[in-house]
């Protein structure tokens, strides 16, 4: 379902300020497949999205007095803000793995070129977030931060607690896999026929 | 240029929707975390156990069930012989006095009770004990000096009630900063945080019952809030903030020992411990001014701390009083989710103040 816009987004948000059921229902079913690929971006299972979306969609409804209505798309875009800090925060509180292949990736990573243009044009947009989620989750966090919500490497690193520094090394190689990855899809695709 | 890196990958997938089935819908329910149901018990064996100590009052087979002190006065007058035992809750050693039109002008220091002994006849076998009230007496003259309310058995003269305390912690400590640097000085931007430990304030109510002269047991509740601010800074500019906050709430169980008293002031001390469950926790985010909603966070993590501490009690009349209890705290583990004033001041020091309220 396409997520509101204009009149429409406005009603909605009344409606959720009523707490009305039919308008968190409305608003559940007109976001819920947006806010899932964003999630998705930084959360690799399918599993822990389902757990994620449940917690942004209580935080949406029970904190709607929090937004001011500014305009078409305000709406979608806090409710896209929710989305991404409860991911990050998600991915704070979890426990994390030995990360023993970024090891490699690292290696191989930084003495690779990465192409200016990552030529994704044929790609399909459901490959390219499949891509993106096999990204190690330090390089995929920093990649969805910096190329999705515009954030700069100073910001990633406050909002990450890690140097400006990494955060640039991190980008450079989350850009070189991918750009290695595309490009092994488009040899397979071109392959197969 | 702009980096064509961020313009394909927003356009393939800045809009894009993931193509799953949507679950249904369900609507929101209330649900009370289990720390409520525990708190509730708590609470509830708490009053129960104050209940089942509290010591009862055991009405005398004579005492006449009267409302008030002029009730007392005037059976007392219409039955100047009868032993009355006033049933309602007069402080320890209150005497009426009491006088008639033949009294004299002189008060008599408070005395056993005085009960003038009838003199009946002896009674014949099958006849009925002539009551108390028929007892005549020869002398009209006699007066009644003033009688002395007997206290109940159950609590003799001298021996403390047990008491309710309403109590605060007032925050006296300052706000302490401590600084870490994510780049050395000198560099080309200075990266830093700066956490900022605000001391907690502390609200809660209890039960102080005695069990011997001088030694008493306390419990009750204590309701407290934590905060810290936490700021990444660059330049000394901060760009990103959050602040944490924590609810507590606390058992403490003490003794107390009335170490002096004197006039209306009591000087006592006390020692226990207190129990600390987090009820709840939330983290407040600003990124460059704007506001995120609070995030909630999970969890309820225990505190332990041991307590001490010396108080001055005054009391303004017999069930009201104001005390004040300097004493120190020191918490035997620290919260490891999220910073904590306590990270950095295990051994704190605090006031206590309240009223108490003697029941």
């Amino acid at each position: 379902m396409v997520p509101a816009t204009g009149d429409k987004e406005k009603e909605l948000v009344l409606a959720l300020r009523e707490r009305t059921e039919e308008g968190q229902r409305a608003c559940y079913e007109q976001y819920y497949c947006y806010l899932t690929a964003v999630c998705a971006r930084y959360v690799p299972s399918d599993e822990d999205v389902k757990d994620l979306l449940q917690e942004i969609f209580i935080k949406i409804f029970t904190q709607i007095d929090r937004f001011s209505y500014r305009g078409p798309g305000s709406f979608r875009a806090w409710c896209h803000q929710v989305a991404v800090n409860e991911s990050l925060m998600f991915l704070r509180s979890r426990k994390r793995r030995r990360m023993l292949s970024i090891e490699r990736y690292d290696r191989q990573s930084d003495e690779e070129e990465v192409p200016d243009d990552p030529m994704v044009e044929d790609i399909p947009p459901g490959i390219l977030l499949d891509l993106i989620r096999k990204l190690p989750e330090r390089y995929r966090t920093v990649f969805n931060l910096y190329i999705f919500e515009d954030k700069s490497h100073r910001e990633i690193a406050g909002l990450l607690h890690i140097k400006e520094d990494s955060s640039a090394s991190n980008l450079h190689r989350a850009k070189a896999l991918l750009a290695k990855w595309i490009e092994a899809y488009k040899k397979g695709k071109s392959h197969g026929g | 240029m702009e980096d064509k890196w961020k313009q394909k990958f927003k356009e393939k997938l800045e809009g894009y929707q993931s193509d799953v089935q949507i679950p249904l819908f369900l609507p929101l329910k209330k649900h009370h975390s289990f720390v409520y149901w525990l708190m509730g018990a708590a609470a509830a064996a708490i009053v129960t156990l104050l209940l089942w100590l509290y010591p009862r009052q055991e009405r005398h087979p004579d005492s006449v069930a009267l409302h008030s002190i002029h009730e007392a006065v005037a059976e007392v007058r219409m039955n100047p012989y009868q032993f009355v035992i006033a049933d309602f809750n007069l402080p320890d050693r209150t005497h009426i006095k009491i006088e008639t039109e033949k009294d004299q002008d002189r008060t008599v220091p408070p005395p056993q009770v005085q009960r003038q002994e009838p003199t009946t006849p002896p009674t014949a076998p099958g006849q009925e004990t002539p009551s108390e009230n028929d007892t005549h007496t020869d002398t009209d003259s006699e007066s009644i000096q003033s009688k002395q309310i007997i206290p109940s058995p159950s609590s003799p003269a001298g021996h403390r009630h047990w008491s309710m305390k309403v109590q605060g912690v007032p925050r006296l400590a300052g706000i302490f900063q401590e600084q870490r640097f994510e780049r050395k000085p000198g560099a080309a931007v200075f990266m830093d945080s700066l956490y900022s430990f605000v001391p907690p304030v502390k609200a809660g109510i209890s039960f102080m019952f005695p069990i011997s002269q001088n030694w008493s047991v306390e419990s009750g509740l204590n309701y407290s809030h934590h905060v810290v601010k936490w700021q990444a800074r660059a330049d000394h500019e901060p760009f990103s903030e959050s602040i944490f906050h924590q609810y507590f709430l606390g058992i403490p169980v003490r003794i107390n020992y009335r170490i002096l008293d004197y006039q209306q002031l009591s000087l006592y001390g006390a020692i226990g411990g207190e129990l600390s469950i987090r009820l709840a926790a939330n983290n407040q985010e600003i990124h460059y001014g704007t506001a995120l909603p609070n995030r909630k966070l999970y969890g309820h993590p225990l505190l332990f701390s041991l307590t001490a501490g010396a108080g001055v009690d005054f009391r303004f009349t017999s069930w009201l009083g104001l005390y004040a209890e300097p004493g120190i705290a020191w918490y035997l583990n620290e919260i490891r989710d999220i910073p904590d004033y306590h990270w950095r001041r295990p051994l704190s020091f605090e006031i206590t103040v309240g009223l108490r309220f003697s029941l």
